[in-house]
């Protein structure tokens, strides 16, 4: 069984899929052909905003049983923020009024306290990258097309954003220091090869930076990143590696460009990924290779090893075992024997291959 | 609907069932099974297992189900599809088609709960949290009324995170300050729920006294009578399960199993809902507690989570822990276990701090990587100690549920283990390994393990074809390892704990008496012979070390079967050396 298939592209056309999933209703407010930046909105979809409590007995400082008298809305009125929903006139003095907060339907008057539904907010989605809308998904979202170069990763924060690409790091493997920082940072994303300080991430959000690719980082690292607003992606996991050799040189010959970081969910193959465009590209209808749906291993064939002590390398399979081997956990699994870089030949477990495209 | 060809289909009552055909969609795998009858038995003969088809890129789960039903095809040379591609069903050529199709399902998200009760304290409660484990559900939040929580802040919480379920419970009791409780409790839930429309309303289930339940569905105000069921906990002595257990399980096919891709295809293919995989191993537990008289586990680890079904007779219980599965969540596995104590189990010596680290970072991985097979001798080490933990941590959290203390060791007469934790483990001494340090089992008990795939699809076979079921199970469907013995009280290290005598029946050639003596503070196993006949009887010492009799005798047949002897006593105290092996004491008896 193969665990995954990344294919890197290098200066093609790019086709990103933006679209929600299929039980959400989608509202596309571009056309075809039509030219995009990065911050349109290319999807949209309601969420419900829940709702806000007034409690009106209170601040008219009457009894619960006697705010209907008070009030100036009924049920499934439309109210905008300021609408007077309740009054209560006085003998002498400003009558009390307490308005809207927010803009919704009136709901129920519940022991003095009144419902007021919130408008259904859009969750928007963003093209984030600059390009020209490919086709259009009905009811679900867009592709995007696009010239530059685009990888998969293994994970992301969640978060999406984009920016101009810089690289601080020394190598694919160095670890980040806070001397790496005194550059500036503002709304870049940043490449770094391994990050094992988790102190360094409360420095880049001071800095502002628009994005973080990191190849590898330290397990507390890894928990402190989730819960950050600015978009994280890690290329290699959790560890100390560094970043895989191909992705790091990608990144190298990008620096400057505009980056997008997707975090997958609203992607076709739920992975996040890497886009960055190439401004000196001349546009051509030449397709990006399309992947072919079953691939084997073959001899030849480059690869990523996804566990052990050479994780992260890349290798080449020089022979497909056509029988399981023993592995030293003591099964027996169909696999490969793979050359890495540094000369060393092993029989890798198939599954613990990523194939290389 | 099932075709049938018009052919085939004449007098399908008459014709006695004899072919079998059952096929489980797990979260990686589709495995199909066929059940034939071979000169008079009903005997699995050919099995197949592909990928399952139902996430991306594929999408759809019945493509895996035709692939593994024509792989079935191909290897046990019995057509059963026709030109038009329709399951052929009843027929009476020898080679073609099934008497009885059965399918099976275990795939689908987190179904999100609430629970509300009239007071934290209200033993209802624990019941729910009890029955809601389980299901693949994940409990959000209990809800209630006492006045502890503001209700409004609740109220704001429900429209926010949206639970799939609402299950209102409270015991019987007849008094106006807990009715006041759980109708404030349902006036606030009601107040969210009705801020969605009709279409994304949560579901709510009532189980709580029926004195209450025209004032809860006044309260709540949600046009439409509400779904009840008999009162979960009437009181602390009585506990009403079963109907709300059905009703839920709609809920979960209507909220979860329509979602999945392919599904309700199936659906409409198969005639009928799926069988549900944790009910089909509830029913298989039931059939061995009785068979055994005396406690069964079943154990299946997987992506999913870990599931567990302990039965005894006339008591079985089900607990699905999503949130122990070796997937995505692993990396916030923390949060539930000890990753400290868990990393002294690792069988190095290494400062604290590293071992942890080092386990982390694994955690980590395995959740980003959950297929991959671990590549060095380190990270074999940590995956099964991450086993050793999940199933540990399961096992402590359900004990109470099984009427057992925390620190009472588990007995048990057998023990049935399937899933990616097979897998996992490589082999079977790591795999008893794992159990031993898991479980911490005492006294003697069969392991059996379901490297088929079978155990949940026999369970439901058991409920509509019991005798063929029966026969399949008696014929070794599931791969019996042998014995394992877990030795209590005191003891002195390097000091006789137990010993074993094997004793060959018949006059057995290549078969002679031997006895063995186990260690206190080690691990072994003696192999029995794999020749049918054997005895083999477990002596206890002059201390007495659990052993409810001073002999037990055991027939195995034609197995190549151990007797695995864990002797580090009750608690397990760490080995000094903690690399130590399995010590073979004899190859053959």
């Amino acid at each position: 069984m193969i665990n995954q298939v990344s294919q890197l592209i290098q200066n093609k056309k790019l086709l990103i899929h933006r679209q929600f999933p299929p039980h959400v209703a989608a509202r596309i407010p571009v056309s075809k052909n039509q030219s995009l930046s990065p911050v349109q909105i290319v999807a949209q979809s309601s969420k419900e905003m829940g709702y806000e409590h007034i409690p009106i007995a209170k601040m008219l400082d009457v009894k619960p049983d006697d705010v209907e008298e008070h009030l100036k809305v009924s049920v499934g009125d439309q109210v905008r923020m300021g609408s007077i929903l309740a009054e209560r006139k006085r003998l002498i003095g400003r009558s009390a009024k307490v308005t809207s907060p927010v803009e919704g339907t009136v709901g129920e008057l519940i022991n003095g306290t009144l419902y007021i539904t919130r408008l259904p907010d859009d969750l928007n989605l963003r093209a984030l990258i600059k390009g020209s809308l490919s086709h259009v998904i009905p009811g679900k979202g867009v592709a995007i097309q696009a010239y530059g170069s685009s990888f998969p990763v293994v994970w992301s924060n969640g978060s999406e954003g984009y920016g101009e690409l810089a690289i601080i790091a020394k190598s694919s493997d160095s670890p980040l220091s806070s001397e790496d920082l005194s550059t500036h940072l503002y709304r870049k994303v940043i490449v770094v090869g391994h990050l094992a300080d988790e102190s360094l991430l409360t420095q880049l959000a001071e800095a502002e930076i628009a994005g973080l690719i990191c190849g590898t980082c330290s397990a507390t690292v890894f928990q402190r990143a989730k819960a950050l607003e600015f978009p994280i992606v890690l290329t290699d996991g959790a560890g100390k590696g560094g970043m895989f050799e191909p992705i790091y040189r990608i990144l190298s010959e990008n620096i400057g460009n505009h980056t997008a970081l997707y975090n997958g969910q609203y992607e076709i193959h739920k992975r996040p990924r890497v886009v960055m465009l190439n401004p000196d590209i001349e546009p051509t209808d030449a397709e990006s290779p399309r992947r072919d749906a079953d691939i084997q291993l073959k001899k030849g064939q480059t690869v990523r090893l996804l566990a052990g002590n050479l994780r992260g390398k890349k290798g080449v399979v020089q022979k497909v075992h056509a029988w399981p081997q023993l592995t030293q956990g003591g099964a027996r699994h169909m696999g490969v024997d793979v050359t890495f870089d540094n000369g060393e030949t092993v029989f890798v477990a198939a599954a613990n291959l990523d194939i290389i495209l | 609907m099932i075709k049938e060809t018009s052919q085939e289909t004449e007098q399908p009552e008459i014709k006695p069932v004899t072919t079998c055909l059952l096929l489980e969609i797990s979260e990686r795998t589709t495995t199909a099974l066929l059940i034939k009858n071979v000169i008079g038995y009903s005997r699995l003969v050919s099995r197949a297992h592909v990928p399952s088809t139902h996430k991306q890129p594929e999408n759809n789960a019945l493509t895996g189900v035709f692939a593994a039903i024509r792989k079935l095809e191909k290897l046990s040379n019995q057509t059963l599809f026709n030109s038009e591609g329709d399951l052929i069903l009843h027929t009476r050529q020898p080679g073609r088609g099934v008497d009885k199709f059965l399918i099976s399902v275990s795939v689908g998200g987190l179904l999100k709960t609430m629970v509300v009760a009239p007071s934290i304290n209200d033993p209802a409660v624990e019941s729910a949290v009890h029955l809601l484990q389980r299901f693949p559900s994940k409990l959000e939040r209990v809800l209630t009324g006492n006045g502890n929580v503001d209700p409004i802040e609740n109220a704001a919480w429900m429209v926010e995170n949206k639970p799939d379920f609402v299950f209102v419970v409270g015991s019987d009791a007849n008094n106006r300050t807990i009715r006041s409780q759980i109708v404030q409790a349902a006036e606030t839930i009601g107040i969210g729920i009705r801020q969605f429309s009709d279409a994304n309303r949560p579901d709510v289930l009532y189980a709580a006294s029926g004195h209450w339940v025209d004032a809860v569905e006044t309260a709540l105000n949600l046009g439409k009578p509400l779904k009840t069921a008999p009162n979960l906990r009437p009181d602390a002595r009585h506990e009403h399960v079963k109907p709300a257990r059905k009703l839920i399980e709609d809920l979960m096919s209507k909220n979860l199993l329509a979602g999945i891709p392919g599904l309700p295809e199936l659906m409409r293919w198969f005639g009928e809902m799926p069988f549900s995989r944790n009910e089909g191993l509830a029913i298989f537990g039931r059939y061995q507690a009785a068979l055994a008289n005396g406690p069964v586990l079943i154990m299946d680890l997987d992506s999913n989570g870990l599931t567990m079904v302990f039965a005894k007779p006339k008591f079985t219980d089900l607990i699905v822990r999503p949130d122990l599965g070796i997937g995505t969540n692993l990396s916030d596995v923390e949060s539930i276990i000890d990753i400290e104590q868990l990393a002294q189990w690792l069988p190095y010596d290494m400062g604290s701090a590293e071992a942890r680290d080092s386990l982390r970072t694994h955690l980590i991985n395995r959740s980003l990587f959950p297929s991959v097979i671990p590549q060095t001798a380190n990270e074999f080490e940590l995956d099964l100690v991450m086993l050793q933990g999940l199933i540990r941590q399961g096992v402590i959290d359900a004990l109470s549920a099984w009427g057992l203390e925390e620190d009472q060791p588990l007995t048990l007469s057998r023990l049935f283990v399937r899933g990616d934790l097979l897998k996992m483990t490589g082999n079977h001494e790591n795999l008893v390994r794992v159990l031993f340090n898991a479980l911490q089992l005492q006294g003697e008990c069969e392991l059996y393990t379901d490297t088929h795939n079978a155990m949940a699809l026999l369970g439901q076979l058991l409920e509509v074809e019991p005798t063929i079921a029966v026969d399949v199970i008696e014929s070794d469907a599931l791969q019996c390892l042998g014995w394992l013995v877990g030795v209590s009280g005191r003891g002195r290290r390097d000091r006789e704990a137990v010993g074993i005598e094997i004793i060959p029946v018949n006059n057995q050639q290549n078969s002679k008496q031997s006895a063995h003596k186990i260690l206190w503070g080690k691990t072994n196993y003696v192999s029995l012979s794999n020749s049918s006949g054997v005895h083999h009887a477990l002596l206890r010492t002059k201390r007495r070390l659990g052993f409810a009799s001073t002999t037990k005798i055991e027939n195995i047949e034609g197995l190549t079967a151990r007797v695995w002897v864990d002797a580090r006593g009750r608690p397990i105290i760490l080995p000094d050396d903690r690399s130590a092996q399995w010590e073979q004491s004899s190859s053959k008896a």
